[in-house]
């Protein structure tokens, strides 16, 4: 395989393999806890830090861990992370912690964290994992804030808390549930695949 | 090494400084969530007393409740009522008047219920004038012989509440741990 | 900081990690299965596509056929010659390198030669367009030109020229088959470089009827069966075919066929795609 520059791992993440648009990873909070953009961010952010911080460890150490325990191995380390995560959030930032609920504990089962620790950060050196952590948290931050901004406009007709749309305007009760956050996921996915598809013609 | 001896030592190893880290990272961020659940409650149980009162915290059997005084009389109590909601648990803080007759005032102190319907209860974004409608009806409201609720009209009884229209289970329920839970907290208190 | 508690959060962690590395330490030796570690080093070198152009599901399964002795080191098409010489050395064989293969449409009969049945304004797709009326060619056999060969392509070794005709890059081309599997008429073959005689035409219509529907179709004449020195190429069913283990490649069956459907590319190796140079003649 070719290598990739450094831009190009960091960059391969936000778009080409966008964790949750083009791999489908990591749906669960994605789904979940998008109802409103200021939860999309902070779920993006935290799961960002989670990926960072295993990958680089699980980088650092990939030659002393033995294969047959390297599952178990990165699930301790990422649970470690998720739970400094989740206390850090619980500590400073409690509104935020309340409302994500028991979906940052179930970052260390996203499958886009797991997966990257599997397919990369566990083959490549340190640098390279970072940047490709870096480029998955991105996409997946980005990806979030994207659909809880439409969920939350649409839905609650406020954008981080903040009236957006004109008075009269009629919420859309579905955009908050999770039927709304599966039609907008279905959409962005869409959308995504038609732009590729153009860019390819 | 042989490989039995590196897994054992490996996994062990990564699982003692993951135990130790977090250990310490507890004893730094838990002062801090504590402080901060403790302001929470503090300010539920000051906000369904009535103002001007000295505050006790006392504890019986197993019901950590507040006494609120007035020159040296009881005229309010608090405590903390939870049950299930539509999809979470629903903790109420509440106030009731020292003969167990009427409702000062009830707060919501967590609530997980279905957002924009069952989370009108807390706050009602389509009640713009008054958000918190729902729960500012308990205040002053009578408790004998059972708090009830009606749908899609005013409260015509002085026990009677008006149940938010798609969000009557979540309203229901909250009128149903009140009426339970008041009255076993009578009998603990009142002893 | 409270040095019972850190301790106590340590040593219950590490006594779950204990326990649990015992049990799989344990597991380990008891469920061990020998992998080869052949397989690991050839996934190394192999692409990696998953393109399945082996025939096995995956490249790991490629890597595990190869090491099994199933698959032949030089069965990744994707990675060609010099994958197969890394496969053969982790496998310590020598290779006799397999020719390059590259698609081939075999079919000319592109806007300007065929005949029309009508206006196609369905779907963009060669498939679809099967289902319904064969789209605008009347050539029934013929390539449909709605690209699915070029959409299947992963590599972009094909393109859909002006005169509506798959033109395949042989550089870019790895061989992977998916133009030949998606093909809805079997217009695309793989054939070695070597192969350069080549019958261009599947219509198996009768002379008479072939003729009105592409001027290069082959009319099966017979021209080329009487002229070939070789006894290599017979005209079965109404259309010309090559018997590659007894054509040298002469090019005399080209030179005699009279609608030109039989194609003879000269020695030197650079082999141009026959397409839109073929289709202005």
């Amino acid at each position: 395989m070719k290598e990739k520059t450094a831009i190009q791992e960091l960059i391969k993440g936000i778009w080409d393999e966008n964790p949750v648009l083009v791999q489908l990873l990591g749906l669960c909070p994605t789904l979940a806890v998008t109802s409103s953009a200021e939860n999309g961010l902070a779920m993006g952010l935290a799961a960002t830090f989670v990926l960072l911080c295993s990958s680089f460890l699980v980088s650092m150490f990939r030659k002393m861990i033995p294969g047959q325990v390297r599952i178990a191995a990165y699930i301790v380390i990422i649970a470690t992370f998720v739970t400094i995560a989740d206390r850090f959030l619980a500590a400073f930032v409690p509104d935020i912690s309340k409302s994500l609920g028991p979906f940052i504990p179930l970052i260390i089962v996203n499958c886009m964290i797991l997966g990257r620790q599997e397919a990369f950060a566990s083959k490549n050196g340190i640098g390279r994992s970072l940047l490709d952590a870096m480029g998955m948290g991105l996409g997946f931050t980005i990806t979030l804030l994207v659909l809880s901004s439409i969920r939350e406009i649409l839905g609650s007709g406020t954008l981080f808390g903040m009236r957006v749309m004109w008075e009269s305007f009629a919420e859309w009760g579905v955009m908050t549930q999770a039927p709304g956050a599966f039609i907008t996921l279905g959409c962005l996915i869409a959308g995504a695949n038609w732009i590729n598809a153009r860019r390819k013609a | 090494m042989n490989s039995t001896a590196k897994i054992i030592i490996v996994l062990t190893l990564i699982t003692v400084i993951s135990g130790g880290v977090l250990a310490v990272l507890d004893t730094y961020t838990k002062p801090r969530i504590e402080a901060y659940q403790n302001q929470l409650k503090k300010e539920a149980v000051s906000e369904v007393l009535p103002d001007n009162v000295k505050v006790e915290t006392l504890e019986k059997n197993n019901l950590t409740y507040y006494k609120a005084t007035k020159n040296n009389k009881v005229v309010a109590y608090a405590f903390q009522v939870s049950g299930g909601g539509y999809q979470s648990e629903l903790v109420v803080m509440v106030g009731v008047t020292a003969d167990f007759s009427e409702i000062i005032a009830a707060k919501i102190i967590s609530q997980v219920e279905t957002p924009g319907l069952g989370t009108k209860i807390e706050k009602d974004p389509s009640n713009k004038e008054h958000p918190t409608w729902f729960m500012d009806q308990f205040k002053g409201l009578k408790i004998n012989p059972a708090i009830t609720y009606v749908k899609n009209a005013k409260p015509s009884k002085d026990t009677e509440v008006q149940a938010i229209t798609g969000a009557t289970i979540s309203s229901a329920a909250i009128v149903d741990i009140l009426n339970k839970q008041i009255k076993a907290a009578k009998a603990i208190i009142g002893e | 900081m409270d040095i019972q508690s850190i301790l106590i959060a340590a040593g219950s962690m590490g006594g779950l990690g204990l326990l649990f590395a015992v049990i799989l330490a344990i597991a380990n030796k008891k469920l061990h299965v020998e992998e080869d570690p052949r397989v690991t080093e050839i996934m190394d070198v192999i692409p990696n596509a998953n393109c399945g152009g082996c025939g096995y599901p995956g490249c790991s399964a490629f890597a595990d056929g190869v090491v099994k002795g199933e698959a032949p080191v030089n069965g990744c098409p994707v990675g060609g010659a010099d994958v197969a010489e890394l496969v053969a050395k982790i496998m310590g064989v020598e290779v006799n390198v397999a020719e390059k293969e590259v698609a081939q449409c075999q079919c000319q009969g592109g806007m300007e030669e065929i005949a029309y049945q009508g206006e196609y304004q369905g779907a963009q797709s060669c498939i679809a367009a099967t289902l319904v009326s064969g789209g605008k060619k009347l050539c029934e056999f013929g390539c449909l030109g709605l690209g699915d060969c070029a959409a299947a392509c992963q590599f972009g070794a094909i393109i859909i020229s002006e005169n509506r005709l798959p033109v395949i890059d042989p550089e870019k081309c790895v061989a992977c088959g998916e133009c030949v599997n998606v093909c809805p008429r079997d217009i695309m073959e793989m054939h070695p470089l070597s192969h350069r005689t080549k019958v261009l035409c599947k219509n198996h219509d009768i002379g008479r009827y072939a003729t009105k529907v592409c001027t290069k179709a082959c009319i099966a004449c017979g021209a080329c069966e009487r002229k070939c020195p070789f006894d290599a190429i017979h005209v079965i069913d109404n259309l010309a075919v090559i018997d590659y283990e007894k054509c040298k490649h002469c090019g005399l069956c080209a030179t005699v066929c009279p609608t030109k459907a039989i194609e003879h590319k000269k020695k030197p190796r650079k082999p141009k795609p026959i397409p839109e140079k073929e289709a202005e003649e």
